[in-house]
């Protein structure tokens, strides 16, 4: 088994409520505080789940893209193998990638190993933390089945988040993946992660070649 | 990713204690006959212990959890940080018995050049297992190359045998010319490999700017917010903020005149203020190289964070404030 999320890229706009209660539930959950420096004055903290956003193309045909980064929950992580203390761990029953927060010396060098820099440094505890993939949630039996999934895919308002078993091929994550070319991040540095995303879909442009002289002579 | 004084110390005088007992377990063979009987080995030796005590005392400060020291040999299969705490606490014991059989009780000449080879030989073990820690890490473009081995211990061995051959100058008046010209020679050797391993670091940079795409399929992107906290990342050390080229230059710059004075006062008559310069110059060249080594590193996640600021495709909007 490896539980995984796919994000479909059409869907994501960005909104960032992935990111915030992602922040929401593990701060106040079992693998929390996810801290911050200065959180009342200039937020420059910790955060699992981040939203990049990314600019294609240039104007009039430009657009923009949002791609939800937190960790991959790689087959072959390279943050597990490097930790002298075995504090970085993939499980075997569900291939969940977590941190021990009782053997982490604070070293650093699963961050290193990362290729994703997905691992964050707690300043306050002197270890690292990461996404657990809300294990406390997934694994909580007193939760209602729906609300076993990670509080990102919960709150996502476009569904663009899927969570399921890639290893099954009848789990939707695993036919998002076959059907719509699901993609990895960065594939070549050999993590191969759990983590996809279903690419951009081709949209017409909405500016035809008679426009575009006349745009662009206005724009400049 | 940012060059931390206890990453710098560490690696460091591993490095110089690596290369004094080197130097120490080469002149048990080649040295005078006299050499083994007289004080100047215990002075070796203890230079040696000082600077891999210096070392693994700067290595608990590297830890920001000493709580869970204990479990560090746990994974002695796979990590590299875990076998480089195995192979320098022996370097570290063998040169405390180096020092032991030295100064306070000496032994046979045989047993003794056999104990400083075994202390020279686990003082290699431990820097290459060392420089093996940064080689390994595929997300690392700049290091992941046999450069980075070549070049962290090529420091470590001529910086070591510069402090080594000072001691002597210091300890017998007098300069071992033999020692001073082979030191010119693998510092120029040096100077080759830090040249082919700039390349490498410009080509890593060169990745991350420009050809990565920001690790998207099809469409070139370029980064408009990296949804991250400003430079230098507090959270996410294993990136700093880039180097501008007159940073670089900064660095290289007193690295390049360290090297040319160590090579000058190598090759002039030995004196104890000589020998106290070249001391010097050698550490500032450690220093400057190791800091550029983790300074001027490129993490694969700095497309994320990075990238665009020296490409042509400016952002748009600024994600730093």
């Amino acid at each position: 088994m490896q539980l995984t999320i796919i994000t479909d890229l059409n869907k994501c706009v960005g909104c960032k409520s992935c990111q915030v209660s992602c922040k929401e539930h593990n701060t106040g959950g079992s693998f929390g505080p996810v801290p911050d420096q200065d959180p009342y004055a200039d937020p420059d903290g910790m955060w699992w789940n981040r939203i990049v956003g990314m600019e294609g193309g240039e104007y009039p045909e430009a657009d923009v893209l949002y791609l939800p980064k937190a960790c991959m929950h790689c087959y072959d992580a390279p943050c597990v193998p490097v930790c002298p203390t075995g504090a970085s761990f993939k499980r075997e029953d569900n291939g969940v990638v977590l941190v021990d927060y009782d053997s982490c010396i604070g070293c650093q060098l699963c961050m290193w190993a990362c290729p994703y820099g997905v691992r964050e440094f707690d300043e306050h505890q002197g270890v690292v933390k990461k996404c657990t993939l809300c294990i406390d949630r997934i694994e909580d039996e007193t939760l209602a089945p729906e609300d076993r999934q990670p509080a990102c895919v919960q709150s996502c308002p476009t569904h663009a988040r899927t969570y399921g078993d890639l290893d099954d091929p009848d789990s939707e994550v695993a036919r998002l993946v076959a059907e719509q070319r699901g993609f990895q991040l960065l594939p070549e540095l050999g993590a191969n992660p759990a983590v996809h995303y279903l690419p951009r879909r081709p949209v017409a442009s909405a500016v035809d070649d008679s426009k575009l002289d006349s745009l662009l002579t206005g724009r400049y | 990713m940012r060059p931390t004084g206890p990453l710098l110390l560490m690696t460091g005088l591993q490095g110089l204690a690596g290369g004094v007992f080197v130097v120490l377990a080469i002149l048990g063979f080649v040295a005078a006959p006299g050499f083994l009987h007289s004080a100047t080995p215990g002075f070796l030796a203890l230079l040696g212990l000082v600077l891999v005590a210096g070392g693994g005392l700067a290595s608990t400060f590297h830890m920001h959890r000493r709580a869970a020291a204990k479990f560090i040999l746990r994974r002695l299969k796979s990590s590299w940080l875990s076998r480089e705490v195995a192979t320098t606490a022996p370097f570290g014991a063998a040169a405390a018995l180096s020092v032991l059989v030295s100064l306070v009780h000496p032994v046979a000449p045989g047993l003794e050049r056999g104990l400083f080879i075994a202390t020279a030989l686990l003082g290699l073990l431990a820097m290459w297992v060392t420089a093996m820690i940064y080689a390994t890490i595929p997300a690392m473009l700049s290091w992941r190359t046999p450069t980075t081995v070549a070049a962290m211990m090529g420091t470590g061995l001529v910086a070591g045998g510069v402090w080594a051959w000072a001691l002597l100058v210091v300890v017998s008046r007098t300069s071992d010319t033999g020692l001073a010209i082979a030191l010119v020679w693998a510092l120029l050797a040096l100077a080759v490999l830090k040249g082919v391993q700039g390349r490498v670091f410009r080509r890593a940079r060169v990745q991350v700017e420009s050809g990565q795409q920001m690790g998207m399929p099809g469409r070139r992107y370029r980064l408009a917010d990296s949804g991250t906290s400003r430079t230098p990342y507090r959270t996410q050390p294993q990136v700093w903020r880039p180097l501008t080229d007159e940073e670089r230059q900064r660095a290289r710059g007193p690295l390049a005149i360290a090297a040319v004075l160590t090579a000058v006062l190598l090759m002039a008559s030995g004196s104890s203020p000589v020998a106290v310069l070249a001391v010097v110059t050698a550490a500032a060249g450690v220093y400057y190289e190791r800091w550029l080594f983790f300074a001027d590193a490129t993490h694969s996640s700095s497309i994320w964070l990075t990238s665009g600021a020296a490409s042509p495709w400016e952002p748009t909007r600024k994600s730093v404030p």
